[in-house]
């Protein structure tokens, strides 16, 4: 049968029970939700005490934290949510609430679960009954009234989460308030864990010096100096730390802090350092502290050098350097550097050796000048390289001390210093080479020597300078030139040049002269250096004549020496010929005196060597002077030639005969013999020495006859020279009478008003007159002696007209007159005995040396040996002339090429 | 030393250090002194080469022997033409060399002679 009602009948709960459940669910989630929140909070509080306990023995490490931090905050995070799953979203229906009610009420569990179950059954009337339904539903509500539904709640632990929550937030409390920095900095590590947040202890230790890694010099003892922080909270008494697992070190507490010494180390590890509850370890690496590999010095020179820049190694530490130059460092070192510095110290000058007196004395004049500040040096750095500022070398030397630390902070082992000394450009030092000290030549002759200079740098030009001086009276100007012998170039450090000098060249007539090479360097306002002054006597030929008459003088003397000698020898020869029996001659006593006598002659023979080369010099010099005739040549070179054939051939012959006479092979007749020839030899080759002296005598004879003439000329020449100087004073046409105040002529010498100037002049005319007065009385005498000996009448004639001028009176009186400044007279006089003196030589040149009673002989006359040796003499003479003219070319072509060079060296 | 010495020589007045300096940088007046010198050198060397040319003219007249003659003959020629270079005021490396064959020529000449 079909339902005749469609519509489904609902019974709602009763509201009381509904109430009931409500209340029940209510407890529930409040409960459930107060433990998940307090769970939540325990894990934070919990996490973030471990870390802050944890960080008070050891350094937490990052991850470490991490992993406490999300443990900590994983209660709130996870473990809250799925109690919120499951007692909040799992318990939100009547039915699921039942469900809970029964495990603790299973009977009214069920109950309650069939009371939900009905409300929602769905039947129509025909089928159930609603009034049953609800009879049925109330009994239960009954039921559960009758029960405390707050037993059927699960069991709950919010009391012990709330306790151990209020636990370690008192212990988070606690914690702040006693270790507040502590808190906080556990706090902030607990947080952010992965920060570096460093973590705090109650000991600070300030490692700002202590770069981590950390470097050490290799196998060097170091020390490490922990100074604690200002802020630090506790400040332990002791410290220790070790290095690798080496022994610990402890070290006390001191002002600056806690220093430990570690001893040399060679490999890298980890210290270990332990103050209080700080704990730090720091990796230390040995490494060989950083050298200087090179140092170079940049030279820059002052620039009146016109050199380039040098670059000199300095690794030495000492560099010479020239006052004014600018020196650039330049530096290479054997790592990257992080900073150098050096400082410019002026040093005072060393003790400096004083070659002269004036020098010495103006060095104790001066006063040393003050010594600059020290300035520190601009260094650039480039990775391992230096590069300085430029240091301007002044006066004083310098010393720069120079220390590096490397990009690892490892300082120089020692600090490098450098000094530099200030050298100063020295003068050039000039000398000349192939010539005497002093020297006499004829006006004609021409000298060549060698120039040569040395300078520490450049040589800007050598070349000669000559000063005359007379040493007569004259109213001629001294010589005074120089010459430009050779350019020279900033590079060049040393010149050399062959001067060829002719005083003919350059016009300087006889005098004394004195000469020096020069030598000028780059340096401005310098003085020319010079060398040692060459002084050469320029002679006339009747001086050169004279000078060699003195020559040939002591040279006869010589080998009249010799000619004594030899007689010597020869008797003691003949003694020992004579003895009876020839077999005495070969006894001890006659052999040595053999042997002695052998000497004696070798002896002899070098002499007249010698001798023989003296006269050679002598010819060679005479047959320069044209004023020595050809007779007197023709002498002396007979006498060169015996005196080589006694050098050479006679005497060593002797000599031989004496050797052999004392061979212990030869009987003793052979060596009577031997010493027989020897003495025939002797009597021949003495023979000879005195044919020589003879020959040479009479040379000489000749020498002194045409020396009168040159003695008389030149005396006749002094006094023009006294009258010439007087008159070219009187009419103020000379140097010394311009200076003068007042005129010569008519000053009395001895008055007080008398110029100076006159005064020396008067003296020195005063002392020649004197000096040609004695040489007059000399000639008067040496001719009378000269008479004497030759019987030449014209030496005779000379010597009364002499005496008959009473010319040794009267040279007296005019010395008297010109002492007495009677100037006018006095060179009217002496003007009047050069004529006559002059005359005198005329009248003995106008006679030839041998025309009264020599060898005689024109050259008509002339044998043909004599023909062959005035050919010779000729040739000799066109050679040296011809030498001279050579030599003078020479010169004139050096003084247009010093003309040269001194327009190219302007251009 | 050396200051020894330039101060000695100053103190005589040879090595007047005014005159030294102006000496450095000649005026023309110098230079134009200095060809006078040379001008006058070279006509003085000319008049010498001369004298003795005529001293070898001499002693050729004097000769007897031809090669002798001869050799002096080529000197004396030589001689002119150093002449003529000095007259043109020619010092030069050809005329110091002339000179130099001039030399050897007479040597020549006397090592003929003594034979």
């Amino acid at each position: 049968m079909p339902d005749s009602d469609p519509s489904p009948q609902l019974t709602p709960i009763p509201k009381e029970l509904k109430k009931q459940l409500a209340e029940f669910q209510r407890q529930l989630w409040r409960t459930k939700i107060v433990e998940a929140i307090l769970a939540g909070f325990f894990g934070l509080i919990i996490s973030f005490l471990v870390v802050f306990v944890l960080d008070r023995f050891i350094a937490t490490p990052p991850l470490a934290r991490l992993g406490i931090l999300i443990a900590g905050t994983s209660l709130f995070a996870i473990f809250a949510p799925l109690m919120m799953r499951r007692w909040i979203y799992g318990h939100r229906k009547e039915g699921q609430l039942a469900r809970l009610i029964s495990k603790k009420f299973p009977k009214l569990g069920d109950r309650l679960l069939g009371v939900v179950e009905l409300q929602d059954q769905k039947e129509s009337h025909k089928t159930l009954s609603p009034e049953l339904r609800a009879a049925a539903m109330a009994h239960v509500a009954r039921q559960v009234g009758k029960k405390d539904m707050g037993e059927a709640l699960p069991i709950s632990h919010y009391k012990k989460l709330g306790l151990g929550v209020a636990l370690g937030a008192l212990c988070v409390i606690l914690g702040f308030s006693f270790a507040p920095k502590a808190g906080s900095n556990a706090l902030k590590r607990w947080l952010l864990p992965l920060s570096g947040t460093e973590r705090y202890t109650f000991t600070q230790l300030d490692l700002s010096g202590l770069p981590n890694p950390y470097t050490v010099p290799y196998d060097e003892p170091f020390v490490i100096i922990v100074p604690l922080k200002e802020e630090t909270d506790d400040r332990p008494a002791i410290a220790a730390a070790r290095y690798g697992l080496q022994d610990w070190l402890e070290t006390d507490l001191s002002e600056k802090g806690y220093r430990f010494e570690f001893q040399g180390q060679q490999s890298s590890d980890v210290l270990t350092l332990r103050v209080g509850d700080a704990l730090h370890r720091i990796r230390i690496e040995p490494e060989i502290r950083p050298e200087l590999t090179a140092l170079d010095a940049k030279v820059t020179l002052p620039a009146y050098l016109q050199l380039e820049t040098k670059t000199i190694d300095i690794r030495s530490g000492t560099l010479s350097a020239l006052a004014g130059s600018k020196i650039e460092l330049e530096g290479t070192f054997s790592r990257d550097l992080k900073s150098a510095t050096g400082t410019v110290s002026a040093l005072p000058p060393d003790d400096e050796v004083v070659s002269t007196f004036e020098e010495a004395s103006e060095t104790e004049t001066e006063q040393p000048a003050p010594l600059p500040d020290p300035t520190p040096l601009e260094l650039t750095i480039f990775e391992d390289r230096i590069t300085s500022s430029p240091i301007e070398l002044g006066e004083f030397r310098v010393e720069i001390p120079l220390q590096w630390t490397d990009v690892k902070g490892l300082e120089s082992s020692t600090s490098f210093n450098l000094k530099i000394q200030t050298a100063h450009d020295q003068a050039p030092l000039v000398y000349t080479q192939g010539i005497e000290r002093q020297i006499v030549i004829l006006a004609g002759e021409t000298l060549e020597f060698e120039v040569l200079t040395e300078d520490d740098y450049g040589i800007q030009e050598i070349g000669l300078m000559w000063q005359g001086e007379f040493t007569k009276p004259t109213d001629e100007s001294p010589a005074s030139g120089e010459l430009l012998l050779k350019q020279g170039s900033p590079s060049n450090s040393r010149l050399s040049e062959l001067a060829i000098f002719s005083p003919k060249t350059h016009g300087i007539v006889p005098q004394k002269l004195t000469l020096v090479g020069y030598a000028q360097d780059f340096k401005p306002e310098r003085e020319r250096s010079l060398s040692e002054p060459i002084i050469i006597y320029i002679l006339t030929e009747d001086e050169h004549a004279q000078l060699l008459k003195q020559r040939f003088d002591r040279l006869i003397g010589e080998l009249e020496d010799a000619a004594r000698r030899e007689q010597n020898n020869l008797d003691t020869n003949e003694r020992l010929d004579q003895l009876n029996k020839p077999e005495d001659l070969q006894n001890e006593e006659n052999k040595e005196k053999l042997a002695q006598q052998e000497d004696a002659e070798d002896q002899n023979a070098e002499k007249m060597e010698e001798i023989t080369k003296k006269m050679e010099e002598l010819f060679k010099d005479a047959a320069r002077n044209k004023s020595i005739e050809k007779e007197t040549m023709k002498k002396m070179a007979d006498s060169l030639q015996n005196m080589k054939e006694l050098a050479k051939q006679d005497l060593p012959e002797i000599e031989k005969k004496l050797n052999e006479s004392q061979d212990n092979k030869s009987t003793p007749e052979k060596a009577k013999k031997d010493l027989q020839e020897a003495i025939e030899k002797q009597k021949e080759a003495l023979k000879k020495m005195q044919e020589t002296i003879k020959k040479a005598n009479e040379a000489n004879n000749n020498f002194e006859a045409s020396t009168f003439i040159n003695r008389l000329k030149r005396a006749a020449s002094d006094e023009d020279g006294i009258s010439n100087k007087l008159v070219s004073s009187m009419t103020g046409q000379n140097s010394e009478s311009k200076k003068a105040a007042t005129p010569l002529l008519g000053a009395a010498a001895e008055s007080d008003t008398f110029d100076p100037v006159f005064r020396r002049m008067i003296e020195m005319l005063g002392t020649q007159q004197r000096r040609t007065g004695s040489d007059v009385n000399w000639i008067q005498e040496d001719l009378a002696n000269f008479y004497a000996r030759t019987q030449k009448e014209i030496h005779k004639e000379i010597v009364d007209d002499m005496k008959k001028s009473e010319i040794s009176l009267k040279l007296e009186g005019l010395q008297t007159r010109i002492s007495k400044n009677r100037s006018f007279t006095a060179a009217l006089e002496a003007k009047k005995w050069g004529a006559q003196l002059r005359e005198w030589a005329k009248k003995l040149e106008g006679t030839p040396p041998d025309a009264a009673g020599g060898d005689g002989g024109g050259e008509g006359g002339a044998n043909p040996e004599e023909k062959d040796f005035e050919f010779m003499l000729k040739v000799m003479r066109m050679v040296q002339a011809e030498q001279d003219i050579r030599s003078r070319t020479r010169s004139l072509e050096q003084l247009m090429r010093s003309v040269e060079l001194r327009k190219a060296g302007q251009n | 030393m050396k200051k020894t010495i330039l101060t000695s020589l100053l103190g005589l007045g040879l090595m007047a250090p005014s005159g030294a300096e102006e000496s450095k940088k000649p005026t023309e007046a110098a230079k134009a002194e200095a060809a006078v010198k040379h001008d006058k050198g070279t006509q003085k060397l000319a008049d010498d080469q001369d004298t003795v040319s005529a001293d070898v003219q001499e002693l050729i007249d004097e000769q007897t022997n031809a090669k002798v003659i001869d050799l002096l003959s080529q000197v004396e020629t030589l001689m002119a033409e150093t002449t003529d270079r000095l007259d043109e005021k020619n010092t030069g490396g050809e005329t110091i060399a002339i000179q130099t064959e001039i030399i050897e020529k007479i040597y020549e000449a006397a090592k003929e002679k003594s034979q």
